[in-house]
């Protein structure tokens, strides 16, 4: 009696993993790649609407890693992933200069947004990003961090070092988490903190917090493509690398990224910028 | 709490929907947990039983090893085989990361020890000269423990459920080494946890309470054999 | 060593004397015969050697017991003769004369283990169990196992839940499956210890009438000489791992060889030569110990006496028992009846103590040359 059962349970688990095995063993042995890629364009659903279109274009299966853009830039660097969509310059460019990766291209950007409950105990609406973060230091007013080297959290480091103020004690609190974890955190606790544009709008109903800071050439939030090579591993598929950067920065994906969101939110959360000059960005 | 309900009924809406989606994470979330749980118990089995019933030196390390791996953290199993299977790692030529396999994998290794220490405890509860008794009036050394087997087979069944119970609500290893790919590695936990990130609470819960009715439907499947069999003594 | 040990004394003439082994016709004499035995059996574990029996023989239709105290490797012998050991075993082990394989004692043998392991189910289901690992159908082993079921009175319990069972009754459906079976060779691993004392003689009746006419060769082991007498034609003392005397029951208990058989055989005073005078050391049961309490009655000659300090008296109900300290020792006497305080000498009086029926030991005490074996007989 028991020895049927296990010869069945042996089975039953065969036929499962071999299941499991025939379903996707094609895909990741022909022509399937690794995106890396920051939770914002994932948490947004910008990705569920490009991939599908690009799978369906070029034939190539994309397995997303939604990651902060520290551990993005990681995967890279391990040739664990194939191509990158990030949003963190400084360290983007440090990256590419290591040599290991291929072409970088400019892809969209949006912005990033200074956030804070309504009663803005702080003062910061309407300033510039520079005096609102040093007028938070200043109030002491409770400040919420993504804390992840995403690229968030790289362009928050930024703008504090560009107010001159070295955050800390009590009131500077790091999540950890991703942009949508931390603007939850954030509205609980009636603190400020820093979001790319695109994850707030699309989270903003169930979030107690508003736009106060907005609009200036610091907030810029700007997402590049990177395309590994072999030199970061040698199964690198640089040919999928080079199909997705190629394609989403062709006019038919641009076009879907500057209609994404139209309609639900009135605005475009992404504007497309292929080509462009990144200097000029936002003027 | 309205988003409670909301939950509710959306786990309501999406089952009687038929929404492709969640049907697809339903189905790939029990074939996950359930392979994954078969494979621990094969592995899980007969080496509960060698602790259980062997003497053998060391036994009280390997006893001692799997009573810890039953708290082992999902995250640090899921750690450890992303790193195996990493394209750089010594099995990354397999291509198995990112894929349903790569999460059976994982999850068997948490479940594998539960197993283990469970079927060994089951095992221990029955009398120790059992098996010897069976062979003294006829029994072949199979069939002697294939009777202790059956002899403990409620405990065994508590295992089962033990070791499906932990993976299917896992969500450290899945996320890890399956990255939560839509329509290819995600499941019930790790889509809950998107939603979440998402803001899309409700959805979240509805994923969290068919996750709740798969774990209940299994282990009253479980239990109804266990007891239709005590029963019947 | 061990061979001068098993034959030691006069006790290997008893073991081939009339009504002995080779007395039913059935076995040849040795180990060559129906039914099972050992030759050079030595048993080890952990480097120490648990058991060593240079030679032993059960005839199919007799029934040996192995009489031994706690720990002295009787639980090993039977599990080595029945090829369930876990320690490592040297030596052969003889089924039907031949060299024993596993499938061929698997299908000769059935043993009881000291607690009755039963498994889930019914107590018909446990009793037709042996029968089911032969390979026999449901409907016919219920069939063959009925009579047995009815003999060891079980009738009225087959369809009850085993574990629902008392030790008593667990223990008789434990002997039920394994008499029902029909071995060839039937191993007792103190089936009766932890019973009642009603139970077990109910039990032991039962198992004594199963038993007869089967051609079965059935050893008991056991630490009590009254279940020895009840089923065993034969009787071994094992002690320490080794075989000390083998031979009639009856007999074999009346006649210890040296002061640990003698222990064992319920000859617990032991009176050395120091005390009475004699070559030999002697010894004798508690109740052939009495208190000489009319000095001038004592009777001469037929009965030894020797005087002591009284330590206490303990009134046991049906009986009173009465220490004394001697210069070489302590001896316990056994009065029938409530022996009225008044009767006795106070705690602390010197007394004196008659021994009827005192044995002498072939082999002394402690140091010293082993006796003649032919001063044995000689005892009254």
């Amino acid at each position: 009696m028991k020895s049927r059962l296990l010869v069945g349970l042996a089975w039953v688990a065969t036929a499962l993993l071999v299941g499991c095995g025939t379903t996707t063993t094609p895909s990741s042995a022909d022509k399937s790649l690794i995106l890396a890629t920051t939770t914002s364009t994932q948490d947004s659903g910008l990705l569920d609407e490009l991939l599908p279109a690009f799978t369906r274009e070029s034939g190539w299966q994309v397995k997303t890693l939604a990651v902060g853009s520290g551990q993005a830039l990681e995967l890279g660097r391990r040739g664990e992933a194939d191509v990158l969509l990030v949003h963190s310059p400084a360290a983007e460019e440090k990256f590419v200069a290591e040599g290991d990766a291929g072409p970088r291209r400019l892809v969209m950007h949006n912005d990033f947004v200074l956030l804070g409950p309504e009663a803005d105990t702080a003062k910061i609406r309407g300033t510039s990003s520079p005096e609102a973060m040093k007028k938070i230091a200043a109030a002491q007013a409770v400040f919420v961090s993504r804390g992840d080297e995403s690229g968030t959290h790289a362009k928050e480091k930024d703008l504090w070092s560009t107010a001159a103020v070295t955050p800390g004690g009590s009131w500077y609190q790091s999540t950890g988490q991703g942009m949508g974890e931390t603007l939850r955190v954030a509205s609980e606790k009636a603190a400020y903190t820093l979001s790319d544009r695109a994850t707030y709008l699309t989270q903003r109903g169930t979030l107690g917090l508003e736009v106060l800071s907005e609009g200036d050439p610091g907030l810029l939030n700007v997402y590049h493509v990177i395309e590994m090579t072999k030199k970061a591993g040698d199964r690198v598929r640089t040919d999928g690398a080079k199909a997705f950067a190629d394609w989403i920065v062709a006019a038919p994906a641009q076009r879907l990224i500057g209609e994404f969101g139209k309609a639900k939110f009135g605005r475009p959360l992404f504007t497309p910028d292929a080509g462009a000059d990144e200097a000029e960005l936002g003027q | 709490m309205d988003v409670l309900f909301d939950g509710l009924a959306d786990a309501i809406g999406l089952l009687l929907s038929g929404d492709q989606e969640s049907w697809s994470i339903i189905a790939l979330t029990l074939r996950v947990s359930l392979t994954a749980t078969a494979f621990a118990l094969l592995l899980g089995l007969p080496l509960g039983a060698i602790v259980a019933l062997a003497r053998f030196p060391g036994r009280r390390v390997v006893l001692a090893a799997a009573n810890t791996g039953m708290g082992l953290p999902p995250v640090v199993v899921g750690l450890f085989v992303t790193v195996l299977l990493w394209r750089s790692g010594p099995l990354g030529g397999l291509g198995l990361l990112y894929t349903p396999t790569a999460m059976v994998v994982a999850q068997a290794a948490i479940a594998t020890p539960i197993v283990v220490a469970l079927v060994a405890a089951a095992l221990q509860q029955v009398d120790p000269d059992f098996r010897v008794q069976m062979q003294a009036v006829g029994a072949t050394p199979v069939r002697a423990f294939a009777a202790l087997l059956g002899e403990a087979r409620l405990p065994l069944l508590a295992g089962a459920m033990a070791a499906f119970g932990s993976v299917v609500s896992e969500v450290g290893a899945a996320q890890m080494v399956g990255g939560n790919l839509a329509g290819q590695t995600r499941v019930l936990t790790t889509a809950a946890v998107l939603a979440t990130s998402r803001g899309q609470f409700s959805l979240a819960i509805a994923f969290g309470l068919i996750l709740l009715l798969i774990a209940f439907g299994v282990n009253l499947a479980l239990t109804l054999i266990q007891q239709r069999r005590t029963a019947a003594g | 060593m061990s061979g001068g040990e098993m034959s030691g004394g006069g006790v290997s003439g008893a073991r081939v004397s009339g009504g002995g082994v080779s007395g039913d016709g059935v076995s040849g004499d040795g180990v060559s015969g129906a039914g099972i035995g050992c030759r050079d059996l030595c048993v080890r574990a952990g480097g120490r050697e648990l058991l060593s029996v240079p030679e032993l023989h059960v005839a199919s239709g007799r029934t040996l017991a192995v009489l031994g105290p706690n720990g002295a490797g009787k639980s090993t012998l039977l599990r080595a003769l029945g090829l369930l050991s876990g320690h490592r075993v040297s030596g052969q082990i003889l089924l039907d004369g031949r060299p024993a394989t596993r499938p061929l004692m698997r299908d000769a043998l059935a043993a009881v283990l000291q607690r009755p392991i039963l498994r889930r189910g019914t107590v018909a289901a446990n009793v037709i169990s042996g029968l089911r690992f032969r390979g026999v159908g449901r409907r016919e082993a219920r069939a063959r196992a009925w009579p047995w079921i009815e003999a060891l009175g079980l009738g009225p319990l087959a369809d009850r839940d085993a574990r629902s069972l008392s030790i008593g009754e667990a223990q008789r459906v434990s002997i039920t499956r394994a008499l029902a079976v029909g071995p060839r060779v039937l191993l007792l691993d103190e089936p009766f210890s932890g019973l009642d004392s009603t139970t077990r003689a109910d039990l032991l009746a039962d198992l004594r009438a199963a038993l007869t006419g089967q051609p079965t060769a059935t050893i008991l082991v056991t630490h009590d000489r009254q279940e020895a007498l009840a089923l065993a034609e034969d009787t071994a003392l094992l002690i320490a791992g080794r075989i000390r005397q083998h031979g009639p029951t009856a007999e074999v208990l009346d006649h210890p060889s040296d002061a640990d058989t003698a222990r064992l055989l319920g000859y617990t005073n032991l009176l050395p030569p120091a005390l009475t005078g004699r070559r030999h050391s002697l010894v004798a049961r508690p109740e052939h110990t009495r208190l000489l309490l009319d000095p001038p009655a004592a009777p001469a000659g037929q009965a030894e006496s020797v005087t002591g300090t009284l330590r206490r008296t303990v009134a046991l109900g049906i009986a009173t028992r009465i220490d004394v300290d001697t210069a070489a020792g302590p001896l316990t006497c056994l009065h029938p009846g409530d022996l009225l305080a008044t009767e006795l000498p106070p705690t602390g009086s010197e007394v004196r103590v008659g021994i009827r029926h005192a044995r002498p030991l072939a082999t002394p005490d402690g140091n010293g040359p082993p006796g003649g074996a032919g001063l044995f007989s000689d005892s009254a």
